[in-house]
This record gives structure tokens, sequence and C-alpha cells, in this order.
């Protein structure tokens, strides 16, 4: 049993459990905002098929946490030296920090990404009703990207120390 | 430059010059006529407003018309519009001719005619069709339906559920009669369709046995001959029908060689609407009219040459303790287009301060170094100039300030991108390391943000850049102080803290804490100067040191500059080495594909912040919002260019 254990928490596997997780948690939060989005926005589009492109520009709002934690792990796997063929075995001290590296953007990224398709799905009733007003909205959603920005930003810098 | 003067404009005219003169206000376009304020003559003089709505709907109800034409037109084929092409130009006597006005209501009217028929030629199908259906089951049967029943034979047709079979209808049927004919015509999932004949005298008995198996009746009086020939009767109909359809729409698609005609009467008759809805706010008595208006200072000559035209008699005077006079910002061609910046926020107070020249070059900076990278700034400017030169941008809209603001912002980026050695990010060290064989780096005029300690460099830059952004929105609060007759206030406010500040700096250096303990002391005592008792001043002016957390988070607040640089630089970074591992010809495929994204995600955000960092810990400091926008009586056209003879006003 504590043999099954240790094989399957290498220092190697544990990494790859972060970098599944930092692109994996908010590719599902970008995939669950950017589709709300979608879906009031494409009720809108039914009324008034002109305004597609600027519900393509709230729609994709929610999107880039998604991408954020794809370069997170990304970066991850180069830093590693997955690519070069270098990649050396880590212990479970060494893997754990590459985990917690990962973990601000996947959590983050996740959480974000949701809220701000939330926002971004109420800056499709500013559109549908002021569409003036509608960079208003954009600015609304932006906001939220704020604090996956930071989350990136410290994954990053986490990665890049090891 | 500045909040242009505004003066207060009172004109009394004759009501028979009315119309005319409105129209000539209107091509001049810089009077915005206000709500009446005088009381006092509104009593004296028997003066009321001129209410006469009834006008007013009148062309609204006109150009809805127009409107409705138009996109009865566009649906039935398309008029194509470029997004960025420039309105057609046109005379103010072919803009205002009543003859062109009139015939494009001609038009429309029979364009909603045409539509009319369109629309009741559809519903008549619509009734064919569900007709044909209704008789389809009895195509098969040669018996005309309006057969007639003797006076010894009655002739019926109905329907039974499918459930029920046709030999047990019959044999409920010969206990009634003795001689019938029950004929199958047609059979489908539902129900079976009969033809029933029998003797006169025998039917109510034969009917009663069979209804109770559930055969119903079925009425064919409006029809004449067989099935069959209704059917092929109404396929005739419904051809034609189509036809007329299609002769409707060709005749609609013919009227869009008058498009113009109908766009030029659309913004023609929206002019006039303006003129109408501007006369709900002049006064008037039986022969005389009194508008009140708002005109900017500087355009005072133009509008006195046309008031004396029609020989009115008016009065400029400054506005009034109490009366806000609209406001405009004018501004040199390098500080226009910050108008955007501002106008999403709250046009400032008039009196107050234009924000625009005093935001303006940190608004840049900071966009730039959020943005920070050659190869992203000199996009923005390439794009900037295309549009400013080949497309149509509306002078004084969004999209023109937006447009040469993206110039403004691209040489900032540029500029940012020298000091940390940016270009498409790392692109350059990427490219030559992966495909060139020798590793050669861009050196940075400045650091790398990205190497070494490079990031809390940039954070220091980033922080003391904020502090002097919000020193200096301090700076302008004592400004509007002094200049409004307070300068104890100015020193007692602003001094105070920079007391404070000064202090604090000195003491970081190692220079003890008197200076600061003295700015310390001075706000204690003057902060709650405003209170009762002197308990409450103490109490207030204690309170307020509490205030310095405030600019500490304030000045802190300037970290996003640097988090949303170094984000922008690690994805194009990231892109980069991802495009490095493809070979040489998939690398500029990830290159430009990874690029563009980049930039089209950061920008947003990078506007955003850098106008909230104006809004919210600039603009907290000293401005004044409020202040509504002038709106003159003007010719706000949508599908012409009204040529003027007279100069246009440049705001």
């Amino acid at each position: 049993m504590i043999g099954l254990l240790q094989s399957i928490f290498t220092g190697t596997n544990i990494a790859f459990l972060g970098i599944a997780l930092a692109v994996a948690l908010p590719g599902i939060g970008s995939a669950k905002g950017v589709g709300m989005v979608g879906e009031s926005g494409a009720g809108l589009i039914t009324e008034d098929p002109g305004s597609f492109s600027k519900v393509l520009i709230l729609q994709i709002i929610p999107g880039t946490q998604g991408l954020y934690g794809f370069v997170i792990g990304l970066f991850a796997l180069i830093n590693l030296g997955v690519f070069g063929g270098t990649m050396p075995d880590l212990t479970v001290a060494q893997g754990s920090l590459y985990f917690m590296a990962c973990m601000p953007i996947a959590i983050v990224g996740l959480i974000s990404a949701i809220f701000q398709g939330r926002v971004a799905a109420a800056g499709i009733n500013i559109l549908a009703k002021r569409p003036n007003e509608m960079f208003k909205g954009v600015m609304l959603a932006v906001m939220v990207e704020f604090y996956a920005i930071l989350a990136l930003l410290v994954s990053f810098l986490m990665v890049l120390s090891l | 430059m500045a909040i242009l003067a505004m003066k207060r404009l009172n004109i009394i005219a004759l009501s028979a010059d009315r119309d005319e003169l409105l129209k000539g206000l209107m091509k001049l376009g810089c009077v915005e006529i206000s709500q009446p304020d005088i009381p006092e003559i509104e009593s004296d003089a028997n003066f009321r407003l001129a209410t006469d709505e009834s006008a007013g709907q009148q062309v609204s109800s006109n150009l809805q018309e127009i409107q409705n034409a138009l996109s009865i037109i566009d649906r039935y084929s398309p008029i194509s519009r470029g997004l960025f092409s420039a309105p057609r130009e046109i005379t103010v006597e072919r803009f205002f001719d009543r003859g062109r006005i009139d015939s494009a209501l001609e038009i429309a009217r029979n364009i909603s005619a045409l539509v009319h028929d369109i629309s009741s030629y559809e519903a008549e199908l619509s009734r064919l069709a569900v007709r044909r259906a209704s008789l389809a089951p009895w195509r098969s049967m040669d018996v005309p339906l309006d057969q007639a029943s003797t006076q010894n034979l009655s002739v019926m047709f109905g329907v039974c559920p499918g459930t029920v079979s046709v030999e047990e209808l019959e044999e409920a049927a010969s206990s009634a009669s003795d001689a019938f004919k029950l004929e199958r015509v047609r059979s489908d999932n539902e129900q079976h369709y009969l033809l029933l004949l029998c003797y006169a005298e025998d039917t109510d008995e034969v009917l009663s046995n069979i209804k109770r198996l559930g055969f119903t009746t079925v009425s064919f009086k409006e029809y004449s001959g067989t099935a069959e020939e209704n059917i092929r009767r109404m396929e005739a109909r419904e051809e034609e029908l189509k036809g007329l359809i299609e002769a409707c729409k060709s005749q609609i698609v013919a009227f869009k060689k008058d498009a113009e005609l109908l766009e030029d009467a659309a913004d023609s008759l929206s002019a006039e609407l303006v003129r109408e809805n501007a006369r709900n706010n002049i006064l008037k008595t039986e022969y005389t009219i009194l508008i009140t208006s708002w005109v900017p200072e500087r355009e005072m000559k133009r509008v006195e040459k046309l008031l004396q035209k029609f020989g009115c008699a008016y009065e400029f005077r400054d506005p009034a303790d109490g009366e806000s006079p609209p406001v405009i910002l004018h501004n040199s061609r390098f500080f226009y287009p910050f108008n955007m910046v501002t106008n999403m926020y709250s046009l400032p107070e008039y009196g107050s301060l234009d924000p625009n020249p005093l935001f303006g070059l940190f608004f840049a900076l900071f966009f730039g170094i959020m943005f920070a990278d050659i190869g992203y700034g000199l996009l923005l400017v390439l794009v900037s100039i295309f549009a400013t030169r080949k497309l149509y941008l509306r002078k004084g809209s969004m999209t023109e300030q937006m447009v040469m603001l993206a110039g403004i912002c691209g040489v900032a980026a540029i500029f940012w991108g020298i000091m940390f050695g940016s270009f498409f990010g790392d692109a350059v060290s990427v490219f030559s390391e992966n495909f060139l064989g020798t590793r050669y780096v861009l050196p940075p005029l400045a650091f790398n943000p990205l190497e070494g300690n490079g990031p809390l460099i940039l954070l220091v830059v980033c922080l003391g850049m904020g502090a002097v952004h919000i020193l200096f929105g301090m700076g302008i609060k004592a400004y509007m102080l002094i200049r409004d007759g307070k300068p104890w206030d100015a020193l007692m406010d602003v001094g105070s803290w920079w007391l404070l500040f000064a202090g604090i700096a000195l003491a970081v250096l190692g220079k003890g804490w008197y200076v600061a303990l003295a700015g310390a002391l001075a706000l204690v005592l003057t902060q709650g100067r405003a209170s009762k008792g002197i308990f409450g001043k103490l109490l207030k002016g204690l309170s307020s040191l509490y205030d310095i957390t405030a600019y500490f988070s304030d000045v802190l607040s300037y970290s996003r500059l640097m988090a949303l640089c170094m984000a922008g630089a690690v994805i194009a970074s990231v892109f980069n080495i991802l495009g490095g591992m493809t070979g040489p010809v998939f690398f500029w495929v990830v290159f430009i594909i990874g690029h563009l994204f980049n930039m089209g995600i950061n920008i947003i955000g990078t506007y955003v912040h850098s106008a909230r960092l104006q809004y919210l810990e600039f603009f907290g400091k000293w401005y004044r919002e409020g202040g509504k926008p002038f709106e003159p009586l003007s010719v706000l056209t949508k599908y012409v260019n009204v040529k003027n003879e007279q100069e246009e006003i440049s705001i």
C-alpha cells in the first residue's frame, strides 16, 4: 500500500498534477464564462444581428484566464525541460514547489473567469438597451481581469525562481 | 486648452420669423436653446411656453415612415454602406427642399402600401394552405363536394377515428337501414374519410347509430365541384399570389434607386424634429418670441450677424451665480483625443479646470508602460495613421478620438519598449538563437523587467510615477483653491500633507522625524477647523491623520502598471518560445497569431487601467465633475454631410 502511494506521489507526478490543474481549472472557468456571455449574446443577436461584433468583444473577455493558465502550464513544462528531453527526476519537495507555483493561476483563474463572465453577460444588457454605452460594460468586466493578471504574474515569478 | 467661456443670450424676435431664425441658428450650430428661467419676464409680459406638440408629432411620424421605408428596401435588397466611407455632400438648399421631402414621403407611402399588399397576399397564401390540406384526403373522390341531397337520397361526407373499422360502421348502419352505401375514400393514421349515401327517410337513424361509434359529418358548403377541381383551383391561385408577391418585391427593390432621396429626407426631417423640439423651450406672446440660450463667447460675432439680419432685440450677458452653463472643452490637436477619456467619466464643472492637458501625458505614459513594446507600439501608430488618412472619421466622434489616442499611446509604448528592450517580447533573441545560430539580445536602454531584480526596479519606477501623479493632483487642488481666493485653505489642506510627506522622506533618509512631526501637527491643528467645539476640532484633526493610509493605498495602486507590463511581456515571450520550438516557417504563424492575440487582450485592459488611475487616484484629488455637455441646435445627420457656406465651429 505504502509502496503504491510512493509510486504515485513522486515529485514528477506532483509537478505534473499542478501543471494539469493550472491549465484545466482556468480553462473550465473561461469556458463557463465565455459560454454564459455567448448565451445571452445569442439572444440579443436574434433581435439585432448587427450587434454581432460588439457581442463578440464582450464574449472573449472572460476567455483570457484559460490562456493565462495555458501560459503558466507551458512555461512550467519548458522550465522542467520536458521539450528538451532534459527533464530530471524531481524529489517530492521539488515537485511540490511546482505544484504550489501553479496554484495561484489555477484557483484565481477558475473563479475570476466565472465572475467575469457574469459581469460581461450583464454587459450584454447594456448593449441591448444602450448600445452607445457598451464600452462601459466592457470596462466593468475588465476590472475583474486584474486579479487573474496578478495570479498569472505570481505564478510566473514562482516558476521562474525554480 | 480650456473650458470655453459661455454667454447667456436672450433674443426677442417676431413670431413670424421664428422658423427661419431657428433654421439660421441651426446652420450656425453654436447656440444651445435652454429652458427659459426668467420668471419675471414670464409673468410681466404675458409670455407663455409655446407648447404645440402636434407639429412635432407630424414630423416625427413622417420621419418614422421614411426610416421604415429605408429599412424595408434594405431588407429586400441590402443597401451597402461602408462603415468608414464619407457621407454624401449636399447643399443646404437641397437639404431643406420641401419638394424633395414630399416626394420622399410619397415613395415611402408607396413602399409601405406594397408591404401591406405583400402581407395580405401572404395571409391569403397561408389560409389557402390550410384549406388545401383539409381537402387533400378527399382528392380521389369524384363526387362533387357540393353534391346536394335529393328528396329521397342523402349524400353526406364524414370522418371517423381510425380505431373503428369501416365494417363496424356498416354493421351499425345496417341495423337502421337495409339500403345504404358507406364508401371509404381514404384512410390515414388517424381517421377514415367516408362517403355515406342512404335514403332520406333513414338518414337520422343511420346517423345516430354510426355517430355512436365516432362518426362525424363534414360539411363542404363553400366548395363547388370535386375536391380535385378545388385543389387545382387553389394551386393556381397560390401560383398567382406568389407571382404577385414577387412583383411587389421587385417593385420595392426598384425603389432602391431612390434610397438616396429617402436618406436625405430622413436627415432633413430629423433636423426639423430637433427644431420642433426646440420650440418647446421658446416663450411667446401673440406677435413675439423669446429665446433663451447659451453661446460660446468666441462665437458671439457670428450669432450677432444673424440676429441683426432678422432685426431681433438681443442681449449677451455673463452667466449669473447659480446658473450652470454647458461645457465645451477646447484643446489643441494633441490633447483633443483625451476628450474620450474625460467624456467617459464626466465633464468638468463650468468654471473649473479642463482636465485634458493635466492628465494627458500621464495617461499616455501609463498606457505605454503597460503596453511597453516597440513592435506593439509601432502597430498602434501605423493603424492610427492609416485610419486617419484613409477612413472617414466623423469629426468629434468617439471613433475619431479613439484612433488619434491610439497613435499617441503607440508612441508612448514605443518609448517604454526601447527602455525595456522589448520588440514583440523577446522575439529578437528567440529568433536569432533558434534560427540564426547566435543569440542576439536587444539591449534595453534602462533595464529588462523580466530579468534579475528587474521586477523590483519596475515596481519602484511605477510607484514613483504614481507618487508624482498624486502630488501633482494635490498641486492642482492647491492651485484651484488659491485661484478661488482661498490661499489659506490651500496651505492647510495641501501644504500640511506635503510637509508630512517631505518629513517622512527625510526620516527615511535618516534625517530625523522633526519635519514629519510638524506636518502631522499641522494636520491635527487644521483639519478639524470646520467642526464645532475644541474637542470636535481636535478629534477631526486627529482622525485626518488616518487618511495617510488612503494616500498609501493610492500609491500602491500604481503597482498595477508593473503587473500589466510584466503580464504582457510574459505572454509575449511564451508565444515566442512556442514559435521557436516549431521551426522557421511555422514560427511566423505562431508569432503572428500569438502577438495579435496578446495585443488584443492587453489593449482593452491597458486602456481601462490607465483610465482608472486618472479617475480614482488623480481626479479624486481635485476634479469637480458634473458639467453638462454643450448641445447646440445643429443639423445632426446620419447619411449626408450638409455643405455650409459659413465656416463650421471647431470644437
